[in-house]
């Protein structure tokens, strides 16, 4: 299967032809631009975020917990197509939540935000959350309690045990969650095909490429240009958590 | 005495000082889960009542003409045009499914025990082999699934190919953690020892212990083959398309009414599966607590 894919990525004259199509077309430049910039910021995003429904999913005994994880789990089974859609329908020109705000204010604030980079970004972010969240969450129920409690029962306050025990401890994790939520939006184009109007993303470029075009050398380019960033991107994280985890036992 | 005195009084300011912080943290925590389900909950909710409800409330004023649809507030006349223009996509979306969850559960049946019974060399290997689709782009796989298979490209079993390959790492691994929660490898010695052929093995031991998370893990490959747009949709030819395709042509082309009611109509077939497989998981984690968190990991977000 790959290597079909490498087989095709023979250009007409010479032989990187196609990649160097990518680098040197300013779209396509701006495009995988594009397309690194919203998926680490998406994937920083999410993560950060999701840090909190995470722990209290994996720590707190709270009513409702289990609706609350299936409430959180149901974003996984959707296509980008229909994010982007849910989307339209709440922030896109005449959107619910402009309309709702209109009633309420008399101006209809967030009016169209689904065609532009934040909505982008809120799209996206529906789509990693539950991504984030289990990850993170089965890190954390792994994770030792006893060091928090040795911790407190030193003498440290609830900011500085967050900082040097319980950061340190996810960081691996948070890593983890990390990469996974940026090669998914990565490789994702159903959000941006249906909301971006004027932003170009990679994949999506793929997408007219193949479809549109038939221009099959550039789509296979494409293509492995973005397994090879999301691989790159999961050999690197997992490299500097395995390092993180050997330093730690080293100093333990 | 006056310095123990003023140490107690340090320390219990000190310990008030934590239990306020740790109730204000779970609180923050709390709070901060609630509206992040809110704003997962909320385009569903709104979705599902614009599709059955009259869109003036909406402020959507101009809609579609549509046979049946009358000036009533509540009515399924768009529900049941949705069904009418789309159900063959439907029917087509049904069996890729449920030919990927029967084909998933053979294969990963098989391929499961194999490498969770055996301890030979190169597993870890084949495994990163077998899980790599979850982290390589959708639309980079069916690419190249096109290019490598492009003769039979019209015929479903290419599509069905591409499903398989994008869920099977999930049935793998519910599979495996099921497995290997129960100390397959020392059972399968023990068998072994016994006389048993690898057919007996794998009927007696193999698929027993493996019941609960057959059952999650077809659910979960039902769910995302059902929801499944970027491989299916550069797969199929433009005639012969599964009904998340559909959707999208409504989203494109059609009012907002009847996206709404494709939308409703995708969401009425994916949560009975949904519901049942945290019903199924929910048992698994009250039984037995040893297992709890393996079944923690089913959703297969884990990363390679």
């Amino acid at each position: 299967m790959g290597v079909l894919v490498l087989q095709s990525i023979r250009g007409e004259h010479f032989v990187l032809e196609n990649y160097a199509l990518i680098f040197s077309d300013s779209s396509f430049r701006q495009a995988l631009f594009n397309s690194l910039g919203l998926s680490a910021g998406v994937a920083l995003l999410s993560t950060l975020l999701c840090l909190m429904p995470a722990w209290v999913f994996a720590k707190f005994q709270i009513p409702g917990k289990a609706i609350l994880r299936a409430i959180f789990t149901i974003p996984l089974s959707f296509s980008g197509v229909i994010v982007g859609f849910l989307m339209i329908f709440l922030f896109g020109r005449i959107g619910f939540i402009p309309q709702l705000l209109e009633q309420l204010t008399g101006y209809n604030h967030f009016s169209g935000i689904a065609y532009q980079f934040s909505g982008l970004l809120l799209a996206y972010l529906y789509f990693e959350i539950p991504r984030a969240t289990l990850s993170l969450e089965s890190a954390i129920s792994k994770m030792d309690a006893q060091l928090e409690n040795a911790s407190y029962s030193l003498g440290a306050s609830v900011l500085q045990t967050f900082l040097w025990i319980r950061l340190p401890l996810l960081f691996p994790a948070i890593l983890q969650s990390f990469a996974i939520t940026f090669s998914a939006s990565l490789g994702s184009f159903g959000v941006a095909l249906i909301l971006s109007k004027r932003i170009s993303f990679l994949s999506l470029e793929l997408f007219e490429q193949y479809i549109g075009f038939l221009n099959l050398g550039l789509a296979a380019a494409m293509a492995v240009t973005l397994v090879l960033i999301s691989i790159l991107v999961n050999i690197i994280t997992l490299s500097w958590s395995n390092r993180l985890g050997y330093s730690r036992s080293i100093n333990g | 005495m006056n310095y123990t005195q003023t140490y107690h009084q340090e320390s219990r300011v000190k310990k008030r000082f934590q239990l306020f912080s740790s109730i204000f943290m779970k609180i923050t925590g709390v709070l901060v889960t609630l509206i992040l389900a809110l704003f997962i909950l909320l385009p569903i909710v709104v979705i599902c009542i614009a599709a059955l409800w009259k869109h003036e409330i909406f402020g959507i004023a101009s809609e579609q003409w549509i046979e049946g649809a009358n000036k009533s507030d509540f009515s399924f006349a768009y529900v049941i045009y949705v069904w009418n223009t789309y159900h063959e996509m439907i029917f087509f979306s049904l069996k890729l499914a449920f030919f990927a969850v029967v084909l998933c559960a053979i294969l990963g049946i098989v391929s499961s025990f194999a490498i969770a019974s055996s301890t030979f060399k190169g597993r870890a290997w084949l495994e990163a082999l077998i899980l790599s689709p979850i982290s390589i782009p959708g639309i980079a796989m069916s690419v190249a699934l096109i290019q490598c298979f492009g003769i039979i490209r019209g015929n479903w079993t290419l599509v069905l190919m591409g499903h398989l390959v994008y869920t099977f790492p999930f049935m793998y691994r519910t599979l495996k953690s099921e497995l290997e929660s129960r100390d397959i490898v020392t059972l399968n010695r023990v068998a072994q020892t016994l006389g048993a052929n690898l057919w007996k093995r794998l009927i007696l031991i193999g698929i027993p212990s493996m019941r609960r998370g057959l059952l999650s893990g077809s659910l979960m490959v039902f769910t995302i083959s059902w929801g499944e747009f970027n491989v299916s949709y550069l797969l199929n030819t433009p005639l012969n398309q599964g009904f998340p395709a559909a959707m999208y042509s409504a989203f494109t082309f059609s009012s907002f009414r009847v996206s709404c009611s494709a939308t409703l109509l995708f969401l009425v077939i994916l949560f009975p599966a949904l519901l049942l497989l945290h019903l199924t998981n929910s048992i698994g984690t009250s039984n037995d607590d040893s297992r709890s968190l393996s079944k923690r990991n089913i959703f297969g977000v884990q990363g390679v």
